[in-house]
This record gives structure tokens, sequence and C-alpha cells, in this order.
């Protein structure tokens, strides 16, 4: 009891503590998009031709493609001159320890929770910490690279692996994909590449925080992580941005590529800045996440902790292609005050046997709108296909909204796809049997609520599911009551 | 350039205004003006329209429709009326016959051709009439309000329960030629009053018909209506339907629709909770088999506090069939301590149907309990093992679980006459699957 009263305790008094801007100086480029800009980025990044022209081909697209608006949010509308597509340290820095680290940055890192030592000793995660689209410091390199594992930031993977980036780079979300898959084609400006080679079980936990710190700069990462036959990889991505007053756009591509027998987890703990009380300012949090099981018996399991952004409209999916494979979607979004997510999956099955699980856990509070969006498609060819789905949603509060979107759509008879969903709220009677213990009502609104995610948090690594567990209550902080 | 299909409607409307109004009130005819601006307004959804990803409307208006504005004569041969004894309406291809008097009862029941009963009780009907239907939302209800002439009316007063049924028979026939028709119904139950009503669209020949059809049910406080509706067309048929139900506090309906045969059908149904404390419950089933498509679009408004709704629909495709199911519950803001359910489940028996299923809620009140659930699937081996086990042949032990399966839905038939009229349609709709 003790620890969950301190942690609500902690939470409850917080603002947004990662609200505070790093005063590094940035290298920018001029607001705004056009084939001169991306090619300045592209040389600014001193990439190859290939990968230019890639950049090009898919402004092209984007060109002609225009912004959906069928998700069930409010989005105003988004001026995609006036953002900044480049913002860098100035100096990319490479250090051999720790002490040669800019001060100012080390100190950033600090105050984000993230003390990159303490890490390396403690639990043996590498970090490739990822401030304003540079990767600035990978550690655990050495250890990888005598597995034969790449973990590097994507510009180095364009400079170093050329082979492997043009051969998996767009194999799963394509330029063609979507609007924002194509812009982020275009502009992206760094992002993580992963490549586990056959037969290796990695053994530490990848893991990598995006920040976004240059005010008026969008942020495209592009997240590239390939399990070749028979490895096996935990990816962790976290994230947490400055206050800004200004939205932000936050576009970004996560490829994943599972060969046979391999398997990859994917954890997300996101918490960009949501706006304030009011709703004002707040990250616009718009990504195409997307894996795909190539050979037999591959899995690919998805966790996501949605808490922050103003707007959250991301979908990871997992095409199962090859047979017998394994896709898992767990998820947790948590909406408060004026805060809007359209967030679920796309478990698209088309080899034999292939298996699919959704877990949804949607908490809506204050007037925020929550919605959980997810196709299950089994196609022609997908025989013994099983699919289970959970969407759950509690609301908190009678301003907020919670929605639930479901598509089943089967074109094979041996398919057996089940979806159930539940709305409610925290009954009187669960608060009144904690009120009768002496829990106090805000504390057992954080139990009640932890122990509705519970069974998505238990998927997620340890040091993860404590800060999850946190996230959450800050999150739903004066929303009760 | 080609005239677009909505031009072309509009045209057929406007250079038949005259016979379309003739013998319905000004104030009706006057108010067609603003159906044709909202018809003009938002075309004939395509399947590029997320609501009719699997109905393109445009494809299915396309091609020669004939219409007829006077009532067609009514075919010779007999038909497989429905065997209940009720206060019969009979219309064919939207109209009443000519000859067809409004029926009065003593309790002040009114029965009979809307058209009719425009004409004898215009302030009565015109005070229901298109109130609740959705003319701006949906186009085909705006063409429907704008080309009506006939239809079934039927009016329960204050406190007065109806001891038989009321039985609206649409047919349609059409001999040879491709036509549209326009069906349209209106039904009123007042304060405290009960009504059976049993809606049966059916086909008699095997000719191309196009039947955009539109219900409107309004039950007042404390009213009560029990409604079921069986769908026997023709494979070449289209059925396009709005069914929209307006309850006010307190009252309850109850409803059974079945889908038996049909080439394309379509369901709009809007049921708005918009008083306290209503209830309702639907059960459907749909058969597919061939290239028969079925499309349900269902939406429930929870607009008021402490209602509860329960909605169950079942399906069975086979062949090359489309079976798809999109069901909303929408709780509105305030609309607080609802329960609300829904569920549809089907069984998928060829490798060519296809299922598409879509539940939704959209949920603006926190008090509430709502949940929904969707499933496909076969029938369970295991259980089809266990009656061959005890010497049940295969398809039989197929059958019988195929039996239970559509039992769940028809057992709920709100009307004891017709339970087990509905029930053997069913169960010979199996025995060919």
């Amino acid at each position: 009891m003790d620890e969950n009263e301190k942690i609500l305790d902690d939470i409850t008094r917080q603002e947004y503590k990662y609200g505070f801007v790093t005063d590094i100086e940035t290298d920018t480029i001029p607001k705004g998009l056009n084939e001169e800009i991306i090619r300045m980025i592209s040389a600014k990044k001193g990439e190859p031709a290939w990968m230019t022209e890639n950049r090009v081909k898919a402004y092209r697209q984007w060109l002609t493609m225009s912004m959906p608006h069928w998700a069930h949010l409010d989005i105003p509308e988004i001026d995609y001159q006036d953002i900044i597509y480049y913002a860098a340290p100035r100096t990319t820095p490479k250090y051999n320890s720790m002490d040669e680290v800019d001060p100012e940055l080390k100190a950033t890192f600090d105050k984000l929770g993230i003390p990159l030592e303490e890490q390396m000793a403690l639990s043996g995660v590498a970090v490739d910490a990822v401030m304003d689209s540079v990767s600035v410091k990978t550690t655990f390199k050495e250890t990888l690279a005598e597995m034969g594992i790449i973990f590097c930031s994507m510009s180095e993977a364009i400079r170093d692996y050329p082979d492997l980036v043009r051969k998996y780079l767009g194999s799963v979300v394509p330029y063609t994909d979507n609007f924002f898959a194509a812009l982020n084609a275009a502009v992206f400006s760094d992002g993580s590449f992963c490549y586990v080679p056959k037969g290796v079980r990695c053994p530490m936990e990848l893991s990598t925080y995006f920040r976004i710190n240059a005010a008026g700069t969008g942020q495209f990462e592009r997240t590239l992580i390939v399990a070749d036959e028979g490895a096996y990889v935990s990816y962790l991505e976290g994230c947490t941005a400055p206050r800004r007053d200004e939205n932000q756009l936050h576009a970004a591509v996560v490829e994943i590529v599972v060969m046979k027998d391999a398997e990859v987890k994917y954890s997300t703990v996101q918490n960009w800045y949501p706006g304030d009380k009011e709703g004002k300012g707040g990250i616009y949090n718009f990504v195409t996440k997307r894996g795909i099981c190539r050979g037999e018996n591959a899995r690919l399991s998805w966790t996501q902790v949605e808490t922050g952004s103003a707007i959250t409209w991301k979908y990871p999916s997992c095409i199962l292609a090859g047979d017998n494979s394994v896709g898992e979607f767990y998820s947790v979004a948590l909406t408060n005050n004026f805060q809007q997510a359209d967030t679920g999956t796309k478990m698209i099955h088309l080899g034999r046997n292939t298996r699919s699980r959704i877990v949804s856990k949607g908490i809506s509070a204050g007037q925020s709108q929550n919605s959980y969006r997810g196709l299950v498609k089994v196609s022609k060819k997908a025989v013994g296909a099983r699919n289970y789905s959970q969407c759950d949603s509690l609301l908190i509060g009678d301003k907020c909204g919670a929605h639930t979107f479901p598509y089943v759509e089967s074109d094979n008879r041996s398919a057996v796809i089940e979806h159930e969903a539940t709305t409610s709220k925290i009954s009187d009677d669960q608060l009144m049997y904690c009120n009768q213990r002496g829990i106090a009502t805000e504390e057992a609104v954080g139990l009640i609520v932890n122990g509705y995610a519970r069974e998505v948090l238990n998927k997620l690594p340890m040091e993860f599911a404590i800060e999850a567990q946190k996230l959450l209550a800050i999150s739903l902080e004066g929303s009760v009551g | 350039m080609n005239r677009s299909l909505e031009q072309g409607l509009s045209e057929l409307y406007l250079s038949n205004l005259d016979m379309i109004g003739e013998g319905l009130p000004g104030r009706l005819n006057a108010a067609r003006s603003s159906f044709l601006e909202s018809f003009n307004l938002s075309p004939l959804p395509s399947a590029r329209d997320e609501r009719y990803r699997h109905c393109d409307l445009q494809k299915l208006f396309a091609g020669e429709w004939e219409h007829y504005f006077t009532p067609s004569p009514e075919p010779g041969q007999a038909r497989n009326r429905l065997p209940i004894e009720g206060y019969w309406i009979e219309l064919y291809n939207g109209f009443c016959p000519t000859d067809d008097a409004l029926v009065v009862l003593d309790n002040g029941i009114i029965y009979g051709s809307l058209r009719v009963a425009m004409r004898e009780r215009e302030d009565l009907v015109l005070k229901y009439y298109n109130t609740v239907a959705d003319n701006d939302g949906e186009s085909v209800v705006a063409l429907n309000s704008l080309f009506m002439q006939d239809g079934a009316f039927v009016y329960v007063p204050e406190g007065v329960s109806a001891s038989l049924p009321f039985v609206l028979s649409f047919e349609y026939g059409t001999n040879d030629a491709a036509q549209m028709c326009f069906a349209r119904s209106l039904v009123v139950v007042e304060r405290g009053a009960h009504a059976d009503v049993v809606v049966s669209h059916q086909s008699t020949d095997n000719s191309r018909v196009l039947v955009d059809c539109v219900r409107e049910s309004i039950v007042a406080d404390g009213g009560n209506v029990n409604l079921s509706e069986i769908v026997r067309m023709n494979g070449s048929s289209t059925l396009i339907t709005g069914h929209y139900l307006h309850q006010k506090e307190s009252s309850r309906a109850d409803m059974l629709s079945v889908w038996l045969r049909g080439g394309t059908t379509r369901v709009n149904a809007r049921h708005d909770l918009a008083g306290r404390g209503c209830e309702s419950n639907f059960y459907g089933l749909y058969f597919g088999t061939g290239n028969e498509r079925t499309d349900i679009c269902m939406t429930v408004n929870h607009l008021q506090p402490d209602c509860t709704s329960y909605e169950s629909v079942k399906g069975i495709v086979s062949g090359e069939a489309v079976g798809a199911f999109t069901g909303r519950v929408y709780v509105a803001p305030d609309a607080q301590r609802t329960s609300a359910f829904q569920q549809n489940r089907n069984l998928q028996m060829s490798d060519t149907a296809k299922v598409y299923t879509e539940p939704q809620l959209e949920i603006y009140a926190d008090d509430v309990k709502c949940s929904h659930g969707a499933t496909v699937g076969q029938m369970d081996p295991e259980a089809i093992y266990y009656m061959r086990q005890r010497g049940i042949g295969e398809e039989e032990a197929r059958r019988l679980q195929m039996f239970g399966f559509v039992n769940d839905i028809v057992s709920h038939c709100p009307h004891d006459g017709a339970c087990d009229f509905v029930r053997e349609l069913a169960e010979a709709r199996i025995n060919e699957l």
C-alpha cells in the first residue's frame, strides 16, 4: 500500500515535469517544405544519392495526397509550410565516456530520468538516446557488435550498411502507404536501426529515447528493426517532450521485419506533452507502425502505453504472412483534459494457421475523447486463422467519451474471430469498498485503474512497467472529485 | 457529359410532379421541394462512402429503371401469404388498391392506405409523417419522401390495445421490366397504447425490382409495440430499407427481423430512445446464399437517461454471399445509467462467402454499462462429432447445429401467431444451405 500511496502522492501533485527547454544551440533550416529543403536535409546528413532520390520520390507522392479525415478526431488545420523539418545539435559529438558529453545535455537526460551510467550498470539496457533527431550517444555497441547485432542511428546505418537499409527500408511501410508515411519518408531526420542476425538472441533490451527540443520543429523519426531467422529482440521506445504552447507534429514511421522463427517485442511508453488543462498546446502524434511476420512461426508483439500527446493517431499493425505466425497487440491508452486518441491495431492474416490477440484498455477522463479502432482481416488463403480481441473502456467523469470501432473482415470459412468490448465507469461499489477500508477516493481510482490495465502492463519489461504505472496516475491527476 | 443519376431522378420527379402530388395535401407537396434540395445536396452514396462500403448505391441505381406513378394491377397468381389473422393492409409495388377505404374501428384505431389517410385525416397524419425519418442524412430517404404517393398507415390511440396484429404486406412484381418502387409506412402508437405489427416484403415473381422503403414508427409515452419483419425477395431484387423508430418516455419496443432471401438488401435502422426509461430489443437473422448481399447498418441512439437496449443479429452465409453488419450504439452526453448491449454472430459456410462486421460504441456519458461482441466462425466440429457418436448423420448434425444457432433469434419472435411460421421458414431455408 505504501508504495502505491507514494506513487499516487507523487503524481497527483505533479504538473508535466518534463516541460523545460534545453538551451543548446541547434542547427536548423528554414521553415517550409519543398524539393530544395528535402535535398538540403539529405545533404546535411551526408546521404548517398539513392537516399536523396528516395526522399524526393516520397515528397512528390506526398504532394498528390491529402490529409485523411476519417478518424474520430478534431484536428486543427496543420500548415505544413510552417514547420521546420530539420533540427540537429550543431556539433554532432562522438564521445568515448560520459565525461565528454555536453554537461547541459547530460543534465537534460538526468531530468528525464535517464541516468545513462546507472541504467547501463543496473539493467544492462543499451540506450541510443536521440535528441532532436540526431543520435548523440550509443551504448553497449561493442557487446552487441560481438554478436553481430547492429544497433545504431538510421543515419549511420545508411552510411555503414546501405545494402541492408536499401533492402528493408520502406518494405513494410512504403512511401505510398499514407499521407504521413509519405511525409516521413521525405523528411525523416533520424531514427534507430536494428538488425539481429540469424539465430541470435539479443541479450539485452534495446531502448531509444526520443525527445523534441527545439521549438517549431517536427519530429520525424524512422525506425527499422529486422530480426533474421530464429533471432529474438525486445525493443523499448519511450517518449517525453518539453512543454510548448505551439502544437508540434510528430509523424514517425516504425517498420519491423520478422523472419522465420524469429520474435520481436516492441514496447512503447508514449508521454509526449499532452497540452495544458485548457487543451492548449501539445503534440500531434500521427505515427505509422507496422510489422510483417515474413516467415513461418514468426512472432511480433506490440505493447503500448499511451498517456501523452494532444492527439494520438496510430495503429501498430501486424501483417501475418508466414504460416503459423503470431501477432499480439496490448495497449493502454489514457486521455485526460482535452486529449484525443484514435488508436488500435490491424491484424492482417495472410498465412495459414496464423493467430492474433488484441487487448486494448482505454481510459478517458476530463473532457477527452478516446477511440479504439481496429481491423481484423482474414484473407482467402489464411486457413485456420484465429483472432481474439478484447477492448475495454473505462470512463472517469461525465464529460469524456469512449468509442469502439472494430472492423472484422473474413474471407475464409475456417476463420474464427471473436471480438468483445465493454464500456463502463468505475462502479460506486468498488469505490465504496475501498473507502470503507480507509482508502481515499483518488487513491482508490489509481488502484482500480492500475488493476484494470494490469493485463497490459504485465507485458512490459520491468523498468517500463513501473514508469508506466506512474505515468497512468500522473495523467489522471485532478480528474477525480 | 453524362447526366448523373441524381439529375436523372430529379428530372423524373420534376416532369411528373403533378401526377405524384395528385390527391395529396398541398402542404405535403409543398414540402417536397425541400427533399429535392436535400437529395440534390447529398448524392447517392457509392462504395467510397465509409457507411456504404459494402453496398454501392450508385451501382444499384444505375441502369434503366421504370417507375409507374399509378398502381399497377395485382398479379393473379397465388402467393405465399402470411398465415396470420389480423388487420391487413396490402400493398402492391408500394400502392394500396385504389378502392381501399381507411378502416376506423370503434376503439379509435385507424389503419389503411397512407394516401387515403392523408386525404381524410390530414392533420393527424402530417403531425407524425416525416418527423422521424432521416431526410437530411440519407439521400435514399429523401428520394422516398420525394416520390411518396402511397403507403401503409397505422394509428393506435391513447390507452388502446389492439387485439389483432396489423399486417403490412408489401408485395413487388413487375412481370417484365426492371422497376423502381417506393414503399412507405407510418406506425403511430399513442400514450399507453399497444400494437403488434407484422411487416412482410415479398416478391411475387422473378423480375428485377428496386425498392426504396422507409418506415417510421413512433411510440409515445408508456406505449408498447411489437414489430416483426419478414423479407422474402427474389434473387434479382434490390431492397433498400430505412427503419426509423422513435420512442418516448417509458415506452417499449420488441423487434424481430428475418431476412430470409433477397438479391441485395440494405438496411438502415435507427432507434431513437428519446425519453427516459425506454426499452428497446432487437433480434435479427439473415441468410445469404449464391450472390446474395445483406448489409445491415443499425444505430441505437440513447438520447435520454435510464434507457436499455439489446440487439442481437445473427447471420449464416454460404456460396458467394456477402454479409455485412455495422452496428452503432450512441450514448449522448448526460444519458446516464444507460445499459446497452449489441452482438453480431456469423456462420461462414464457404470460402467464397464474405463476412464483415463492425459493431461500434460511441459513448459520451460515464455512468453506463455498454458492451458489444462480434464473432465469425463455423460450426463446432466437436459438437458434430458428439452427435455423430450418438448415431446422428453428419448432415443432420450440421443442420441441428444451425437450427440451434437461428433458434436463439427466432424464439424471440414477439407474435405468438407468427412464431411457428417464422421458424418453419428459417428451417426450410437451412435445409437449402
